[in-house]
Formats: C-alpha cells, structure tokens, sequence
C-alpha cells in the first residue's frame, strides 16, 4: 500500500468533521439569532404596550381631573352664584340669568359625565353601558341598540373603562360619521373573553384609505386607529369589514379575567 | 497493510454509483427549471458541464491518454468560476462581489500558469487544486456569514444556497488533501491505493450530489432573497 495513502485516509475523515462541524455551527448558531431577535421583538412589544398602556391611563386620569374640576369646583360655583340669585328676591330680573345658570350647570355635568362616566365607577360596565344607550335619543335619525349577552359581571375598573371608552368610541364614530339608520353593538360576557360586535347600515369607509389623507365629506377608518390602541392595551382582537356605500362591521375580542362576586368593587352608597 | 479485495469492490461500486447519482440533481434541475432562480440555474448548468467532461475525459483517456489530465485541468478551472459566478449571484455585500470579481481571473491566471509551467499538463495541479478548495470553502463561509448577518431565512436546511455551500464546503474540505497527495498516488502505479483513495472521493460527490438534489427540490418551496445580477 502507498505509504501516503494512511495520512490521507485518517486526515480527510477529521477535514470532513471540521467542515461538518462548521455547518452545525452556522445552523446553531442562527437559531440561537432568531431566538434571541425573538426576544428581543417580544420585549419591545412588551415596553410598547407599556407606554400604550401608560398614555390611556394617563389619559384617563386627566379626564378624571378634569371632571372632578368641573363638577366640583365650576359646578358649584355656579350652583352659588344661583343661589346669591335667588335670594336677591327680584325674580322678573333674574330669571333669564338663572336658565342661563341652569343651562351651564347642565352643561358642566354633562361635559363631567362624559369625561367620567359616573355609573360605570358606581355600578360597572353592563349598567354604564346601558345608561350610554339611553344618552342617544329614541326619536333621532339613527337608532341605536346596545345589547348585552351572557351574563353581565363585574371586571377590573381599569378594564371595564377600557371597554366602556372602546364601546363609546364605536358608538360616537358611528354617529358622527356613519350617517346610519340602524347602530347596533352586542356585548358578549363569556366565560373567559369578552367580545363587542358593532354593526351599522351605513356610509361605510374604504379599509385602505386608513392612512391617507381624507377626501372632504368622505368618512375613513382614521376611528379604527384608537380603537386598536384600546384594544391592544388589553391584548384584544379587532376585525372590521367595510366598504363604501355597505355600512361597517368590527368584531372585537378581549381575553378578561372576570372578577368573582366577593371581589366585585363595591358599589358607592352616596348615589 | 494489504487491502482487501471486498474493499476494492465496493470502491468500484460506490465510483460507479456517484456518477450516476448526479442525475438525481440533474433530474430534479430539470423538473424544477421555472422555479429556478439564476445560482441554482447555473448550478444545473455545472452539473451538466460535470456529465460533458466525464464523457469527453473517457474519450481522451481512450484517443489521446496523454492529454486526458489537460480536460481535468481546464474543468477545474470552469468548475471554479461557474461557483464564482454562482456566489457572485448570491452575495450581496458589494466588497464580496468586488473580491470575486478580482479572485477570478487571478485565479484562472496561476491555474494557467500552474498547467503550462509549475507542475505541467501531465500531471494533477494540486497547487491549483488547493487554492480552489480555499477560494470556494471561503466563499461558502461568505454566504453563511450573510446569513447570520441578515437573519432572513428561518429554516436554514431548507434554504438551497445553504445546501449548496454546505455540499461545497464538504467536497472541497474531503477532497484538498487527497489532491495534495493525488500525483503520488498516480505515480506509484498502485491500483488498490488509488481506488481507496478514489473512494474518497466518490463519497463527498456522494453527499455533494444529495445535497445540490435537495437545493433544487427546496428551490420553489421557499422564497429566494433577491440576487443581483
């Protein structure tokens, strides 16, 4: 046998592992990669939710501040400027004054409710969204229905005024802008989600004229925008479907941890 | 150490078997074709160009003997610019490029000079070899460092570029050292030797051919990055 046949039978094997083991290399250490950007992606995703969240609830607590201003301090002040009214005793004076003063109270509780819907912090999320039905009026151009499935339940505050602004969002971007007869929302209490399904007859919008510039008159998805932030603070789904001219659908899921009945907040006695 | 005559029989087999193995990537080319992206073209057309040489090497080797060694030197050469050109298709960092466009007609250059004046047209040049093995082993490692680099691929082992630099990585790192050592082998005149040494050989065409198969079968099941050409 040739003497350098040997070297090169027991060389070529170990040139062969090296080579292997450089590509078992590249392929471990790209699936190393793609798990650490995985990771990455995810933490991001985790810190971006964070300021969403951080932005809504800060949000919300300045619309707290701000109706509590209201009612409290504006509002009770025009409550005593009627009063020091009332006791000048010259009615025939007064009067037109003290409609002007009533219409401002009624006005600053009005602007104060919706800034913090008071039934939701008193009673919860199925009587809120019962009182939001009745705000529209019976006899106007859109008919609105707010139906409730499942069984009504108490959740976290915070998630429940997530809900209740994503539901008015719904309702108040219909109305302003649907042009519709018919609104319909069903809020669905299952047992372990939460899901809203909004419906209307109609202008509809264009789906992917989301991010352009609006033409006048016409109606875009732009609504959709702020209803995926409140979504996606609680980890929820959003679908829609429309078309111009075919009125609109969204069907919205939330995964909610339900409160149980002992832990249900309380409900505030001074009504 | 004598070599057993099973040994030597399976040797035949298994040169016989890795010649005709490449028409599994040939065939698979073929069917393929449209879904092709230009590398992986040019690949098939290597592999045809392979076929060629093989036949026009028996004829010389029966017509010409003396010549035959000179068909083995100019395939070499064309072996070495179709996968410069194919990895010229696939990278994408321009200094890579540059550097392929730069190595070719270097590497063709000593190729010439090593066939005309340094180990002459009667031998193998194993110089050239060598420095073809290291050239292309480099390229190869080029691409996976691109793929570290850009991350766009997921599965790797479904990725044909990745299977053919891992087959060009395997072949030209199994078959340096027996180029190295090849003109002993011939020069000794012993055929049980160089049937080992050819057996070598047959199994990283072997592994080399299975693995461009499975390139071409994985080339329309996954999206190509885009090749510049």
């Amino acid at each position: 046998m040739n003497g350098w046949l040997l070297p090169v039978m027991l060389a070529t094997p170990v040139l062969l592992l090296l080579a292997l083991g450089i590509v078992a290399f590249v392929l471990r250490y790209q699936r190393r990669l793609l798990r650490q950007q995985e990771q990455l992606r995810q933490v991001r995703d985790a810190s971006q939710q964070q300021a969403l969240e951080a932005a809504l609830l800060a949000q919300e607590e300045e619309r707290r501040r701000i109706a509590a201003d209201l009612h409290d301090g504006v509002g009770t002040t025009l409550a005593i400027v009627k009063l020091h009214l009332s006791t000048l005793g010259q009615p025939d004076l007064t009067q037109e004054a003290t409609a002007l003063l009533d219409q401002a109270i009624s006005e600053v509780r009005r602007i104060s409710r919706n800034l913090l819907p008071a039934a939701l912090q008193k009673f919860g999320l199925p009587f809120a969204l019962d009182a939001l039905a009745r705000t529209v009026p019976a006899d106007g151009p859109t008919q609105v229905l707010i139906e409730q499935r499942g069984q009504p339940r108490r959740l976290d505050p915070k998630r429940e005024l997530i809900v209740y602004r994503v539901v008015q969002e719904l309702l108040g971007n219909g109305l302003r802008h649907a042009h519709a007869d018919s609104i319909s929302v069903s809020i669905d209490f299952g047992p372990d989600y939460l899901s809203l399904q909004y419906l209307d007859n109609g202008v509809g919008f264009d789906p992917a004229a989301g991010d352009t510039q609006p033409a006048p008159g016409s109606r875009t998805g732009l609504g959709l925008t702020n209803l995926r932030s409140r979504v996606a603070v609680l980890r929820g789904t959003l679908r829609h479907e429309s078309a111009p001219g075919a009125g609109s659908r969204i069907w919205i899921s939330f995964p909610i941890p339900y409160l149980p009945a002992d832990q249900a907040p309380t409900l505030v006695s001074a009504l | 150490m004598p070599i057993s005559p099973w040994l030597i029989t399976f040797a035949e087999y298994l040169e016989r078997a890795s010649n005709i193995l490449v028409l599994v990537p040939l065939g698979m080319a073929g069917w393929r074709w449209p879904h092709l992206p230009s590398a992986l073209r040019l690949l098939a057309c290597y592999l045809v160009f392979t076929e060629a040489t093989l036949l026009a090497a028996a004829l010389t080797e029966m017509y010409w003997p003396r010549w035959h060694l000179l068909v083995w030197q100019a395939f070499t050469i064309t072996e070495t610019l179709f996968f410069f050109r194919i990895y010229y298709l696939t990278l994408r960092v321009p200094l890579w490029r540059r550097f392929i466009v730069v190595a070719a007609p270097l590497f063709a250059a000593f190729a010439l000079l090593d066939t005309f004046y340094l180990e002459g047209m009667h031998q193998v040049n194993a110089f050239t070899h060598v420095l073809q093995s290291a050239l292309l082993i480099g390229l190869a490692l080029l691409y996976f460092e691109q793929l570290l680099n850009e991350l766009e691929v997921v599965r790797l082992e479904h990725d044909p570029l990745f299977l053919v630099s891992t087959a060009v990585v395997l072949y030209f790192s199994g078959t340096v050292l027996m180029y190295v050592f090849i003109n002993h082998f011939l020069t000794a005149k012993d055929y049980a030797s160089n049937q080992v040494v050819y057996t070598i050989n047959s199994i990283v065409n072997l592994i080399q051919y299975s693995l461009f198969a499975l390139a071409f079968w994985y080339a329309d099941r996954k999206p190509q990055a885009p090749v510049h050409s």
